[in-house]
């Protein structure tokens, strides 16, 4: 059964104007370009089967943020394919700092300059927290939207924020040295 | 007070994903998964096994013979091709690779073909025959019997299909025939880039049929017998059947260690007499799309000699 073609064509515009942004969003997610595609296809196609609830709620990019983050964390879970934002990369490999990052550690640190650390240490996460840092901290969202698109209490979003934000620190200043990330 | 880490990681996230690129059509993207999905949805709630092995049956059957046919004995010798080049480019791993790469042999593709990838697969066919037969076949002939786009009722995609037909004469003098499959798109033609896949998962698809997979993406497909069930080496995934009744569906199950596990379910159908290879892949179209396909290789095996 399909949509209606007036609802197809408002489905077909939420993922013109929104396929970017979740793309962004789910890449930090998953580590790799190609799978946050996929995962965000993986979404709108469930989306799509339920599109003409989903946008009478008003908020469809909310319900697709949410279920973007839930379906990562749901992927995480079945670990059919390890996460290899390295390509296989050896976890010695990993931890070596990355090309290019020989420059004074505070220079280095200021704005996070290197992206291959801070996603490392991102995906070093459990998919949980990392999701809770994504949404809290990249998408914005208050910590009991937060709550709310992972199905969780406001405290569990506290705690693991609060975890995550320890752990990335301790990741990047592992990395890049002391005194970076003040 | 915000942390000033707080504002960091703010900045580090955007920077990270700021340069992934933009473009493509993400609509029409999400329409083909869509289609396929309904495909997939349908499949399974009509006994997507039973269709998949059908389906498989009828492309492996479907017209065009003699495009190309040379009789490849012994095995690992090319023939001259016999057809003008048709431009696609093969896909797959293992044994798919070395006999897509046989194919493109067959039909004078570019270069691409390395031989030792071709006696390999010709090699791998033999190995399947011996094994499902026990016996040593005297000589191996292939011959392609299908190479043109598939009609959207098969694979909405538009990929052009490749059957190629091999069959062994034992000494017996019985034959066993397998017929094998592989995809690709066209390269080169007006308005079209070079479609090259990159093949992420090693694995063995030999017939391809794509989306009729469970709801986990494992394939699902038609066995004709578990108590014969024979597991070859991993890196080839070939599971060597023969037998009859009771015809279980074979829900194949990769544990993402190279390692598959098996469980059987109930039977859709009856009177199979045949071996199948079975195998999920995925590819990555230079378009940076992905493609997952279940494949399988059906040998037919008429009449079948009891294994010495």
């Amino acid at each position: 059964m399909g949509l209606t073609a007036a609802k197809e064509d408002d489905f077909r515009r939420f993922v013109e104007t929104h396929w970017h942004a979740l793309v962004r969003t789910a890449f930090l997610l998953v580590g790799d370009h190609g799978r946050a595609e996929d995962l965000v296809q993986q979404v709108l196609v469930s989306v799509h089967r339920r599109w003409a609830q989903i946008e009478s709620t008003g908020t469809p990019t909310g319900y697709v943020r949410a279920a973007l983050v839930n379906q990562s964390i749901s992927n995480s879970r079945r670990n059919r394919v390890k996460e290899t934002l390295f390509g296989g990369l050896s976890s010695s490999e990993r931890g070596s700092l990355p090309q290019g990052f020989d420059r004074e550690p505070r220079d280095a640190y200021r704005g996070i300059e290197n992206r291959d650390v801070l996603l490392r240490a991102l995906l070093d996460l459990p998919p949980r927290m990392r999701a809770v840092v994504v949404l809290r901290y990249f998408e914005d969202l208050t910590e009991a939207a937060t709550a709310q698109a992972l199905g969780m209490s406001v405290g569990s979003v506290k705690s693991q924020t609060s975890r995550g934000l320890h752990r990335l620190r301790e990741h990047l200043t592992a990395t890049m040295g002391e005194g970076s990330l003040r | 007070v915000n942390d000033p880490f707080e504002d960091t990681l703010r900045e580090g996230l955007r920077d990270a994903s700021t340069d992934l690129p933009e473009g493509g059509d993400p609509y029409a993207r999400v329409t083909t998964a869509i289609t396929a999905d309904r495909r997939r949805r349908r499949a399974l709630g009509a006994g997507g096994a039973a269709l998949a092995l059908a389906a498989a049956v009828a492309i492996g059957g479907a017209v065009q013979r003699g495009m190309a046919s040379a009789e490849l004995t012994p095995a690992g010798q090319a023939p001259e091709p016999t057809s003008t080049p048709t431009g696609t480019f093969e896909v797959g791993l293992g044994s798919l690779v070395s006999i897509a790469s046989c194919i493109d042999r067959l039909v004078g593709s570019p270069p691409g073909c390395p031989p030792e990838l071709e006696a390999t697969g010709l090699a791998n066919f033999e190995a399947a025959v011996a094994a499902t037969t026990g016996t040593t076949p005297d000589s191996i002939e292939a011959e392609v019997a299908f190479n043109q786009p598939l009609p959207a009722s098969v694979l909405p995609t538009g990929e052009t299909g490749h059957v190629v037909i091999y069959q062994a004469s034992l000494p017996s003098g019985k034959h066993v025939r397998a017929t094998d499959a592989s995809l690709s798109t066209p390269a080169g033609g007006a308005g079209l880039s070079p479609y090259l896949y990159e093949v992420v998962s090693p694995v063995a698809p030999l017939l391809i049929i794509p989306g009729e997979v469970g709801a986990d993406g494992s394939p699902i497909l038609v066995a004709p017998d578990a108590a014969t069930l024979s597991v070859a080496a991993p890196e080839n995934r070939h599971l060597a059947l023969i037998g009859e009744a009771p015809d279980p569906v074979l829900d194949l199950r990769d544990t993402g260690e190279g390692v598959w596990s098996v469980q059987w379910l109930p039977p859709p159908q009856t009177n199979v007499r045949s071996a199948l290879s079975l195998a999920t892949f995925t590819v990555t179209g230079t378009d940076g799309i992905k493609h997952t396909f279940t494949g399988a290789e059906l040998l037919d095996l008429e009449p079948i000699p009891p294994p010495s």
